[in-house]
């Protein structure tokens, strides 16, 4: 019930996005990241139930933040997201420690199926 | 969780797809209920309540989600074979009574905005625990994080906490665990390996078809096997792998199939189905439509457009028309072409001869060679405006069009629970439910379709052991068809019932004392059928459950009266009765004829109008001070159109001045008028447009149209006039 999600994508549009999707289906998105070092000063700032985590972003990349937060705090739950053609990246990124992936562009059934299932 | 008064994208979202698994798990149902022993509609059924549990999930809606998960486990359990005859037919009842809940929750969630509070929705507890019951597998509690269930493995802990990384029992036993897919997972060679890494969290993974490579490099296409050795029960594998995103179905079995034979499973025997044989998984058509969602509203505004396109495009026609015609003959010159009011195609109006001398001025003045020149260069591009707009229409109204299975898609599941609530038995057959019709219509038909239905089995399938006395088969049937004819759908619904009796609505009659007893004696069987339509009026000797209640042909006649149609109605004692429904294709475009009465223009359905009569002076009688006339050996009313619009009482009028005029004849449902009018102007297609707020729903008016000359013409409901 109204999991606080934390939110990393370095293009405005894609939080906007997912924001809005979220938002409105009950998420409280408590913050939003521009990249991997924003994310993980806001993690520790935050302490959000759910990260999601753009891969490919400017001055640190998300598997490099999720590495990161998951030496902060072991039981962090990240979604990666990527964009299609991404593979081994989210295969590195699962390995760092990423409940879940998402593919964009996202569709909203699987992304809420993706939070539901990483928050509880 | 999604709040507010107006449905928001997610919940219509839900809404649409909770409605159509569970008319796939009707379906199914009613498809395993006739095969018990069918894989396919078990996984089938089992897929759709999964689904719909996880979407109710997602949107937080608890009581579904409870009632889909005990669905689902009891299914998991019909799946596994463990049950008996006896239980299995229990357990189909339950889960139909189980889908009939789900409905009610959904519909409310549509109507509500969310699922009703707790204490309105105590029903669903005991419903729960039947379910529960009838599993076979009480403790087991709703929560879909629940513990393991004892699946029968030799070796299967009760181990809580399956998702905990390593914790391999003492005694791992092997597992082969069947994955699906959903069809469209992006990426799914590293789905594959999410589900992999999830097992792998479980026990040891001791092979995978096909191979791990493969799998990663997504050689595969939607269904893959794991053989794992662990100490986790089934129950706690399966829950684990479907916990992982895009997962539709995760089944594990004791064993390694295909791998060691005489492993613990085959002496055992209970695997589920689908992994009995390895790499022979019964496969499921997923369709998948290629089709948008698009709002209604947007598809109506669509066709709002083209009308107004329409009446544009005949405007331009007139002009260039009329033009045309005015450098030459000037004898049917159409009115007012230069005032930017030309006619319509209304043939032979004598005011547009009248209008003559007023006509286009400025035409006369231009130097005509050069009006002609231009005419003749506008003509092309109109005729191919003309093809072009008139394809338009036809290509917009299909898009409104929807098969009538959309709504006979509920009726064997009706049929099938009046049949079990009445002790009846029969077969509904469905002919023709591809044909398409309006959404409007469709959307229309389903109240009065479902009320005839239950009028069919209630009244006229008898008990069997009556049908059998009677020498007909014991099992009823009742066939509703449809098809396409022309510009009109006829739907018939049929029964072999027992019909309807006349002589028991004149027993009926004769005990209300609503006629004077000699004339109901005389009445003839046609006109005593008459009274089916009555509101009200029931030869039911008993009010049952599901109809009987006063609530007659009559409001199912009136429905379909609304958007259009007809009904009418043919029984035989002893054989059954037949209602036939006449609709038409589609409510915005209408052919109508034209009439002028009192100077204004009228439309009429042409659907209705039988004949166009000269009222000559021998034909017009007075019966009890109204107007009558002679008409195919019936007497009809004469109903003067604007008078009758306007509630006064035709009787007012003296005969004399009817005489001469012309009369059209309408025909709704058996009944007919003579509609007496000053003029009849010819036939057209209009575009129907509502009324609006303004005027809202007067009596007697289906609509307004705008007639190419930008006039507004309103259109006269041929029941009103007819009744």
């Amino acid at each position: 019930m109204g999991k606080r999600v934390l939110i990393t994508d370095d293009t405005a549009f894609m939080r906007m996005t997912l924001r809005r999707l979220l938002e409105s289906n009950g998420y409280e998105v408590v913050g939003e990241a521009e990249d991997g070092l924003d994310a993980i000063n806001k993690y520790q700032e935050l302490r959000p139930d759910v990260v999601t985590m753009d891969i490919t972003m400017p001055k640190l990349d998300g598997i490099s933040a999720i590495r990161e937060i998951l030496r902060i705090d072991p039981g962090a739950r990240i979604i990666v997201c990527s964009a299609m053609g991404q593979k081994p990246m989210v295969i590195e990124a699962l390995q760092a420690g990423a409940r879940d992936f998402l593919v964009k562009p996202f569709q909203p059934q699987r992304v809420l199926e993706a939070l539901e299932k990483a928050s509880s | 969780m999604t709040s507010g008064v107006e449905m928001t994208d997610a919940r219509s979202l839900f809404v649409d797809e909770a409605r159509e698994y569970l008319q796939l798990i009707s379906d199914s149902l009613l498809r395993l209920e006739e095969e018990p022993d069918r894989a396919d509609s078990l996984n089938e059924l089992f897929r759709a309540m999964h689904s719909l549990k996880g979407m109710a999930a997602t949107m937080g809606y608890g009581r579904t989600v409870e009632l889909a998960h005990a669905s689902e486990s009891l299914l998991d359990r019909l799946r596994s074979g463990g049950l008996e005859a006896a239980s299995r037919r229990s357990a189909v009842d339950a889960l139909f009574e189980a889908a009939g809940a789900l409905e009610q929750l959904i519909e409310a969630i549509a109507s509500d905005g969310g699922e009703p509070p707790a204490q309105a929705t105590g029903w669903v507890t005991p419903l729960v625990e039947r379910l529960e019951a009838l599993r076979g597998g009480a403790g087991d509690g709703a929560g879909p994080a629940a513990g393991d269930a004892p699946d029968g493995h030799p070796n299967g802990g009760s181990k809580r906490n399956p998702t905990k990384a390593n914790s391999v029992k003492a005694n791992p036993a092997p597992w082969t665990v069947s994955v699906r897919l959903a069809q469209d997972t992006p990426l799914k060679g590293v789905r594959a390996y999410t589900v992999l890494r999830v097992l792998e969290g479980l026990g040891e993974l001791i092979r995978c078809i096909p191979s791990r490579d493969e799998l990663e490099e997504e050689a595969f296409d939607d269904r893959f096997q794991v053989v794992l050795h662990s100490g986790e029960g089934a129950e706690a594998i399966r829950r684990a792998v479907l916990a992982v995103t895009d997962v539709v179905e995760a089944e594990v079995g004791p064993g390694e199939q295909g791998a060691t034979p005489g492993s613990p499973a085959e002496e055992n025997g209970s695997a589920g189905s689908a992994t009995q044989e390895n790499g022979q998984l019964s496969s499921f058509a997923v369709q998948k439509q290629h089709t948008v969602r698009v709002e209604t509203a947007r598809l109506d505004a669509l066709v709002d457009l083209i009308g107004e396109l329409v009446i544009t495009q005949n405007n331009l026609k007139d002009v260039v028309d009329s033009r045309r015609r005015g450098g030459r003959s000037g004898g049917v010159l159409s009115p007012g072409a230069g005032r930017g009011a030309p006619g319509v195609r209304e043939p032979n109006r004598p005011e547009a001869v009248r209008a003559l001398g007023e006509a286009p001025r400025e035409a006369e003045e231009a130097p005509q060679a050069a009006e002609e020149a231009l005419h003749a260069l506008a003509e092309g591009p109109l005729r191919r405006l003309e093809r072009i707009s008139s394809e338009l229409q036809e290509t917009v109204m299909k898009l409104r069009m929807v098969p009538l299975q959309q709504v006979f898609s509920r009726f064997p599941r009706v049929v099938r629970d009046l049949a079990h609530a009445t002790g009846k038995r029969l077969r509904l057959l469905i002919e023709g439910e591809q044909t398409e019709l309006d959404r409007t219509i469709v959307n229309q038909l389903g109240d009065p379709l479902l009320h005839l239905l239950r009028n069919a089995v209630d009244h006229g399938i008898e008990p069997p052991e009556e049908r059998l006395r009677l020498g007909k088969p014991e099992v009823g049937q009742i066939r509703l068809s449809a098809r396409t004819e022309g510009n009109q759908v006829t739907l018939e619904l049929e029964d072999d019932g027992r019909g309807i009796d006349p002589e028991r609505i004149r027993q009926k009659l004769l005990a209300s004392g609503r006629f004077p007893a000699e004339e109901v004696r005389r009445m003839d069987r046609e006109r005593l059928i008459q009274f089916v339509f009555e509101p009200g009026f029931s030869t039911a000797d008993r009010v049952t459950e599901t109809s009987g209640r006063g609530v007659g042909v009559d409001a199912a006649r009136a429905a379909i009266e609304a958007v259009g149609g007809r009904l009418s109605l043919h029984t035989e004692v002893g054989k059954g009765t037949v209602v036939h429904i006449r609709l038409p294709l589609t409510l915005a475009i209408l052919r109508a004829l034209l009439v002028r009465a009192e100077g204004e223009t009228y439309a009429l359905p042409l659907e209705a109008v039988r004949s166009i009569e000269q009222l000559r002076a021998e034909r017009v009688e007075s019966l009890q001070g109204h107007p009558v006339m002679r008409y195919r050996g019936r007497v009809i009313p004469i109903r003067p159109l604007v008078r009758t619009l306007e509630g006064l009482p035709p009787g007012a009028l003296p005969v004399e001045e009817l005489r001469g005029a012309l009369a059209v004849v309408v025909e709704s449902g058996r009944m007919r008028a003579a509609i007496a009018v000053d003029e009849v102007l010819g036939q057209q297609e209009v575009v129907i447009k509502s009324l609006g707020r303004l005027l809202g729903d007067l009596p007697g008016l289906m609509g307004a149209t705008i007639l190419g000359s930008g006039r507004v013409a309103l259109i006269v409901d041929a029941g009103f006039m007819a009744g």
